[in-house]
């Protein structure tokens, strides 16, 4: 999938499953506390089916997922066969 | 992807329903039952992906054995204490009873499951939890052991750390330590990853007493196949979706946590493919799978064979039980199947069940007698929907106590619930001050306020201040201390509490904190502030934060936080107590 897609996708589920709005690519989800550790989980789940890859459960932190722009690099990274 | 909907039928137990009566300790228990039955495979570890690695009594004895090798080897001798700080898999069951059959003692805590509190922050638990078990051995995967391995020398408070690449898969077979029926077989570290460390100390006897009268309490037969998720560094988990079905001869699946948070499907795929019976979990489960499960995750499933979804370790809501069973009717559930249990780890896990088979037990009360004079009287109008959390189970003697003398209250008053059983712990770890605030003269104060009617407790609240989420328990002197350290709000003079929701079917995290910064930007920012150094260092999100002028937090007379009755200072932010 292409970055735009899914910023998009990742970007419409933020906005009507976790009611988070008034989001740009940067704004701090997990640090913010905007993201819990339930939804993370439930975030994490979802970039892996619309992504088509695996997510490690030590990846699923704040370190890869605390923005959009974040979210959206790690999954082109874990995507692409150089980025493993 | 969904994997296909087959189903695996297990082979019968040829475990004696009666096996448990005679055993007095657990390593005794787990070597008889290996020497009789080496062949019967009981032990399946399921995978997110449907993948199963299905062991033998034999298998998992020789994998005990090489844990226990491992320990010796290092130099564990009878009456160490070792941490295993595991997620659900193989390593840690066996590990659990590799320190035991070598003399040792196994004490368990939270892996960093919760993502969000950074490291340094999971660390000061650790020590915190390491200082307090006096743990001469930690006993950890990769991820935790390089968490450790970077931490300045304290982080481990002397222990020697052992990573699980360590085990050896097989090896020699030592012998086995004799244990003593009144020695302490386990210290559970079962809070979430906040608060002052309180570790729990059970006996063997008090352990398998417990589970006889558990089995017999609510009819645990031999063959039921057991599947579980829930950690097993939580009470629920060690006993309900281990021991308990080990010892008892049942076949048991455990499903790793991650997994079941992830995709909650995995769990009723898991039921169906093996004929699960008998299930452990919170509130907040129910409601998460009656939300998000969609219809083709699941679609096929039969979970006709589900007789207990056992609902413990947090309030147990009326419309999440209605939800599940409307949600899941049409693949089979049974809405009786829901039993509501109640219980505490300072006596093994539940000590009260609903009555197996029969449908959850309501109790409309009326709010205003309930607020004012602790009376729960039954009404027809709104009220409080209460879900009954069953009877003693055998063994176990349940009072409501109130007043300022103690006296036991009539039924339908709301009091302490205090308890007596032949399972209670032996007191908390290095903590003798704690022990005696709970335990007096035999009996056991919960620490949990409710009421009885007939046999039939009902859980009203809790009496200690715990925000619980998930399951997972919270102090809120932590979540306050961290407010505090926010630049811009008047120190002590935060407080925090959890607030139900419904919806989620568990409580979120709600704060009143007092400031004198004015103006709408400077408020934002300020909220934004409070909100970072809480996810930063508690993992969890403030979903209800309410800042006030100096005045707005009640304080006691003698200067304490008054959590309750600041929080009903504003039922428009908070809602009431006992919901809307």
């Amino acid at each position: 999938m292409e970055a735009e897609a899914l910023e998009r996708e990742i970007r419409t589920f933020l906005e009507e499953k976790l009611g988070i709005t008034e989001l740009d690519r940067n704004t701090e989800l997990i640090s913010s506390g905007l993201v819990d550790s339930g939804n993370l989980v439930r975030l994490a789940t979802r970039l892996e089916r619309a992504a088509g890859i695996v997510i490690p459960d030590r990846d699923i932190d704040v370190d890869h997922f605390d923005s959009l722009a974040m979210i959206v690099d790690y999954a082109l990274s874990k995507a692409r066969p150089e980025g493993r | 992807m969904v994997p296909a909907r087959g189903v695996e039928r297990l082979a019968p137990s040829p475990v004696p329903g009666d096996f448990l009566d005679h055993c007095t300790t657990l390593p005794g228990a787990i070597e008889e039952l290996v020497a009789r039955f080496p062949d019967y495979e009981c032990l399946i570890v399921l995978a997110g992906n449907g993948q199963q690695q299905r062991t033998t009594l034999a298998g998992f004895w020789q994998r005990a054995k090489a844990a226990q090798t491992l320990f010796e080897d290092r130099g564990l001798v009878p009456g160490d204490h070792a941490l295993l700080v595991l997620p659900t898999g193989g390593d840690l069951v066996a590990a659990y009873f590799g320190v035991m059959l070598a003399g040792g003692v196994p004490a368990l805590s939270a892996a960093p499951s919760n993502r969000i509190a950074d490291h340094s922050v999971y660390l000061r638990f650790l020590a915190r939890v390491l200082g307090n078990a006096g743990a001469r051995f930690v006993l950890a995967d990769e991820e935790v052991t390089e968490i450790l391995a970077a931490a300045p020398g304290p982080a481990l408070a002397g222990a020697s750390l052992l990573s699980t690449g360590a085990l050896p898969a097989s090896g020699a077979e030592p012998a086995t330590v004799a244990a003593d029926p009144d020695a302490v077989a386990t210290i559970q570290y079962s809070s979430g990853t906040t608060g002052h460390p309180k570790g729990v100390m059970l006996s063997h006897r008090a352990m398998l007493n417990y589970m006889r009268s558990l089995r017999d309490g609510v009819g645990l037969r031999a063959d039921d196949v057991h599947v579980n998720w829930a950690p097993l560094y939580h009470d629920m988990g060690l006993f309900g979706a281990f021991l308990l079905p080990l010892l008892c001869g049942s076949p048991t699946v455990l499903i790793p946590t991650m997994d079941f948070l992830r995709d909650p499907a995995v769990w009723l795929r898991a039921l169906h493919r093996y004929g699960g019976a008998v299930s452990w979990a919170s509130n907040f489960a129910y409601a998460l799978c009656a939300q998000r499960i969609e219809d083709d995750e699941i679609e096929g499933l039969d979970l006709s064979s589900w007789r207990i979804a056992f609902n413990a370790s947090e309030p147990v809501l009326a419309p999440t039980v209605e939800a599940f069973a409307r949600r899941f009717a049409p693949y089979g559930y049974r809405p009786e199947a829901m039993t509501a249990a109640w219980g505490l780890a300072e006596t093994v896990m539940v000590c009260s069940a609903h009555p197996v088979g029969e449908a959850p037990r309501v109790d409309r009360i009326d709010r205003r007698r309930l607020a004012t004079e602790s009376v729960a009287e039954p009404t027809l109008g709104e009220g409080v929907s209460l879900v009954a959390t069953g009877q003693a189970l055998p063994n176990v003697e349940i009072e409501i106590r109130g007043g300022e003398t103690g006296v036991r209250l009539p039924e339908r008053h709301v009091g302490a619930i205090w308890l007596r059983s032949n399972c209670l712990f032996e007191g908390y770890q290095n903590d003798p001050a704690r022990t005696a605030e709970v335990c007096v003269d035999g009996w056991l104060d919960s620490g949990d306020r409710g009421y009885l009617v007939g046999d039939d407790l009902f859980f009203v609240a809790r009496e200690k201040d715990l925000i619980v989420v998930g399951g997972e328990k919270y102090a809120p002197h932590d979540v306050e201390m961290a407010i505090n350290r926010v630049d811009g709000v008047r120190q002590g003079c935060a407080v925090a509490f959890g607030v139900a929701n419904p919806e989620s079917g568990t409580e979120e995290l709600g704060a009143v904190a007092e400031t004198r910064v004015e103006g709408v930007e400077a408020l934002t920012d300020l909220r934004g502030a409070v909100r970072r150094e809480v996810a930063r260092t508690i993992g969890l999100g403030i979903r209800h934060l309410h800042l006030v002028p100096p005045g707005g937090i009640d304080k006691t007379t003698s200067g304490k936080l008054a959590r309750r009755s600041t929080r009903a200072r504003y039922p428009e932010i908070f809602g009431g107590e006992h919901g809307s």
